[in-house]
């Protein structure tokens, strides 16, 4: 009934936001319905930036308030609407019309079957993207529970605590999917619109440069299959949110002639797009270069009596709608710009050159995440077989004809790609997902190219394989992250009626243990103080409703940690176990992730807090069986449990997940595997097979049933070994095919020695 | 007199320059020729992209059957 509702409320608040946007648009100048369409898309964002932004200053973001600010718009709307024209360019049949080919149909319900599973998955299936788990959601959640835009504690993630002073515009826009519910629901389809409004934004693009109606389709179609949109689609980051707004504001400054209207909204749309993502600076500085250069090239003497007017529209923008963020972040952090770091990397910048090659990884693969394409990585084929060539031509061609503007359009994607190749030093298989903002230009080159090219079926065919392609690699990852087997399991469970949290469905990263964390959390009745150390996906802890309140405490002190916690009134602790003061081991925490939470007060937990690094990692593989047919498991704490449970309960075995209970006096050995990182650049390893000896002598082979369930690991990998010794495990590793010349493995055997209470230290 | 020409199909009709309306456009004879390069460049392009991930497929299609497998039969 709750749910019911929310999804009223929901309809409510979002079709007074549309009818603002759609009656306001109506009044747009544009002739074409695609452009005003895009008009309608920019005036809703720019509705709930400015909206959100002002009630969440004010302390208001609350629902009630919303919907009475979008119903007075609506009504507003409502005097100035020409119904007429609203009405034809929302016609549906619009779409249909410039459909024109079979093949283009064939595309389209590919898409629609990609887009409706990624819907399906928003309502069914749990938050899963380790980003937004970490800093995305959080800040929605706060800003929904507070009401108002605030800068809250979220811990140290990756070493570092900047995360909660990224730019918030985007938190402010998912709170239309937040507030109605007044919990995250459907917070994951946050992006599902932007991934539509990016397609429309590539068609209206690819009109402007040139393209055929029919054409300019295959534009939109090629963005709508790149597997990080999809993927991301069924998230609630940002990148979306920023291609939207970037495309749209790139194609109302190109569109000839200029109006006023559209300089508006391109005006919006650029200036809001900083307190989306920061990078989007980057962007709009490039694509300055690209108007500008376009406007010299229509005007020339007289291009700057032009470029005036839309450099002083872009520039108030950034200030209405990107000025908080940056005045706030120079008030608390003493930088605008914080936490942008605007440094060079030039050792790393060299690493991946040297690694990847200058061009390499615009293949789209990563030895890190060799054959998964999720909401980071995989754009796909058709950016580099047709975006890029579509590119060089239309670029030759414009070079041909003297048009700058042309050229520097055909180099955006180019310029974009080399930047993130140089900064992203430490995760090159994200590079492409940096990109996702200018790849619109990439396939409205493409619309472009389609009528001179000599083969023009061939290619055609080409894009359509691209389409396929993506849709095959891409859909069975949406929702997940590096394994699609824990989401397919928990569907599997919802589909025979077995699904009883809300962490049961839900793809990858979440690790068993903390799975149980955030159950018990979500099912603890009350509103809770939890204590939290270094956890990287703190989200969920929050519950379905945000009402549990995370506290980070660093203290290292115990005594003083315990007077916190008695001071806050705080009463329950969730505590990462593997945590590094030097903060080398956090990529190992991030993905360790040892949790357990226990009533505040247990002694146990005060001994946890003192275990060396090295030691707490206490991955426990606790393995007794009564043979391979029907072998008891006992999962302990284990960095991966969910994987392992994964292909342990699809076998004959039965798995019993123990808690862990700080008790190091019986562990031997530790087996640790670290890949080795030559030039720092990022290496992945499959896991060959695996075999644990039971109690009995017997060997068990874990069956890798599940692809990618447990092969695919970037980060070190540790294996702890309890009552054992490591000759009763075996496990064999190979390299990621490509790189079996360049790259090895080393194992680690490190001896653990616990300290005991009897050695008087706190373990 | 003029000497008769011994074979008029040799000789070369006169030049005429062609006016500035009956010149075709840059765009409209690339149009009209069109360029291959793109597509060659575009095919080499996917050969290679499907050469790096060839593994790619026959995973993905695992995937699709688990997937199918689990939202139809439940397993």
């Amino acid at each position: 009934m709750e749910t019911a509702a929310g999804f009223a409320k929901f309809l409510a608040l979002n079709a007074a936001t549309l009818l603002a946007a759609f009656t306001l648009a109506s009044r747009l100048p544009f002739t074409a319905r695609s452009q005003r369409l895009l008009g309608a898309g920019v005036i809703a964002v720019a509705i709930s930036n400015a909206t959100g932004l002002l009630l969440g200053l004010s302390g208001s973001l609350r629902y009630g308030p919303l919907l009475a600010s979008q119903v007075a718009l609506a009504a507003l709307g409502c005097f100035s609407a020409r119904w007429r024209v609203m009405l034809e360019f929302l016609d549906p049949r619009c779409v249909v019309r410039i459909v024109e080919t079979r093949l283009q149909w064939a595309a389209l319900g590919l898409l629609a079957i990609a887009y409706a599973y990624a819907m399906f998955l928003g309502f069914v299936s749990e938050t899963f993207a380790g980003d937004e788990l970490m800093y995305h959601l959080p800040l929605v959640a706060e800003y929904a529970r507070a009401g108002a835009i605030t800068v809250p504690q979220l811990g140290r993630y990756w070493c570092n605590e900047f995360w909660a002073y990224y730019p918030g515009a985007a938190y402010l826009l998912y709170q239309w999917l937040v507030l109605p519910f007044g919990t995250g629901l459907i917070v994951d389809l946050a992006q599902w619109p932007y991934a539509f409004g990016t397609a429309l934004a590539t068609y209206v693009l690819a009109r402007i440069v040139g393209a055929r109606r029919g054409d300019a389709v295959w534009a939109a179609i090629l963005l709508l299959a790149v597997p990080i949109v999809m993927n991301q689609s069924k998230t609630a980051l940002v990148d979306l949110v920023l291609s939207f707004l970037y495309a749209a504001g790139l194609a109302f400054l190109l569109l000839e002639p200029l109006t006023v209207a559209g300089v508006a909204l391109a005006a919006f749309a650029w200036g809001a797009a900083p307190a989306i993502k920061l990078p989007a600076m980057m962007y709009i500085a490039l694509g300055a270069v690209c108007v500008a250069l376009v406007q010299y090239d229509r005007h020339k003497g007289r291009a700057l009596r032009v470029l005036l007017p839309i450099g002083a529209a872009v520039g108030a923008s950034l200030v209405l709608f990107s000025g908080y963020w940056f005045l706030r972040n120079y008030l608390l952090m003493g930088s605008a710009l914080y936490p942008l770091n605007l440094r060079p990397e030039p050792r790393t910048a060299w690493s991946n050159v040297i690694f990847y090659g200058l061009l390499f990884p615009l293949l789209d693969f990563s030895p890190a995440t060799p054959e998964v394409f999720n909401y980071e990585t995989g754009a796909g084929p058709q950016f580099v077989c047709l975006g890029v060539p579509a590119l060089l031509a239309y670029g030759a061609a414009s070079w041909r004809e003297r048009r700058l503007g042309g050229v520097a359009l055909a180099v955006l994607p180019f310029a974009a790609y080399v930047v993130w190749l140089v900064r992203l030093s430490t995760s090159v298989q994200t590079l492409l997902r940096y990109v996702v903002p200018a790849m619109p230009v990439a396939f409205a080159a493409f619309a472009w190219v389609l009528p001179r090219v000599r083969q023009r079926r061939l290619m055609l065919a080409l894009a359509f394989g691209c389409v396929v392609f993506a849709f095959i690699v891409g859909v069975p990852r949406l929702g997940t992250y590096t394994d699609e087997g824990s989401l397919r399991y928990g569907l599997g469970k919802w589909r025979r009626g077995e699904a009883t949290t809300r962490f049961d469905i839900m793809g990858s990263v979440d690790l068993q243990d903390y799975r149980r964390a955030w159950s018990y959390f979500d099912q603890l009745p009350g509103r809770h103080d939890i204590a939290a150390t270094h956890l990287i996906f703190s989200y969920p802890m929050l519950g379905a409703d945000f009402r549990h309140h995370l506290h980070f405490l660093e203290e290292t002190d115990p005594q003083r940690w315990w007077t916190q916690l008695r001071a806050r009134n705080i009463d329950h602790v969730a505590v990462s176990e593997s945590v590094d003061e030097t903060g080398q081991l956090l990529i190992q925490d991030a993905v360790v992730m040892q949790l357990k939470f226990m009533p505040a007060g247990d002694e146990s937990l005060h001994a946890s807090r003192h275990l060396e690094p090295r030691r707490v990692q206490a991955l426990r593989l606790r393995y007794t069986s009564t043979g391979p047919e029907n072998a008891r498991v006992v999962v302990g704490v284990n960095r991966y449990a969910s994987t392992w449970e994964l292909p342990l309960a699809r076998g004959e075995s039965r798995v019993e997940v123990m808690p862990w209970d700080g008790d190091l006096s019986s562990v031997d050995f530790a087996l640790d595997f670290i890949p080795r990182t030559s030039l720092r650049a990022e290496i992945g390893f499959t896991i060959e097979s695996l075999e644990v000896q039971d109690g009995n002598g017997e060997w068990i082979a874990l069956p890798n049933a599940e692809r990618g369930a447990w092969e695919v690991l970037r980060w070190p990998m540790v294996f702890y070994w309890l009552e054992a010794h490591p000759e009763r495990f075996k496990l064999a590793l190979r390299d990621v095919d490509f790189w079996r010349s360049r790259l090895s493995g080393e194992l680690r055997v490190y001896e653990i020695r616990p300290e005991r209470e009897d050695d008087g230290a706190a373990s | 007199m003029a000497r008769p020409v011994k074979n008029a199909a040799r000789v070369p009709k006169p030049m005429r320059r062609a006016s500035p309306a009956e010149k075709p456009a840059p765009a409209e004879s690339a149009e009209r020729r069109g360029s291959g390069w793109p597509v060659w460049t575009a095919l080499v392009l996917a050969v290679l992209y499907l050469l790096a991930h060839r593994k790619m497929l026959p995973a993905a299609l695992d995937m699709w059957g688990g997937l199918l497998s689990a939202l139809v039969l439940g397993r």
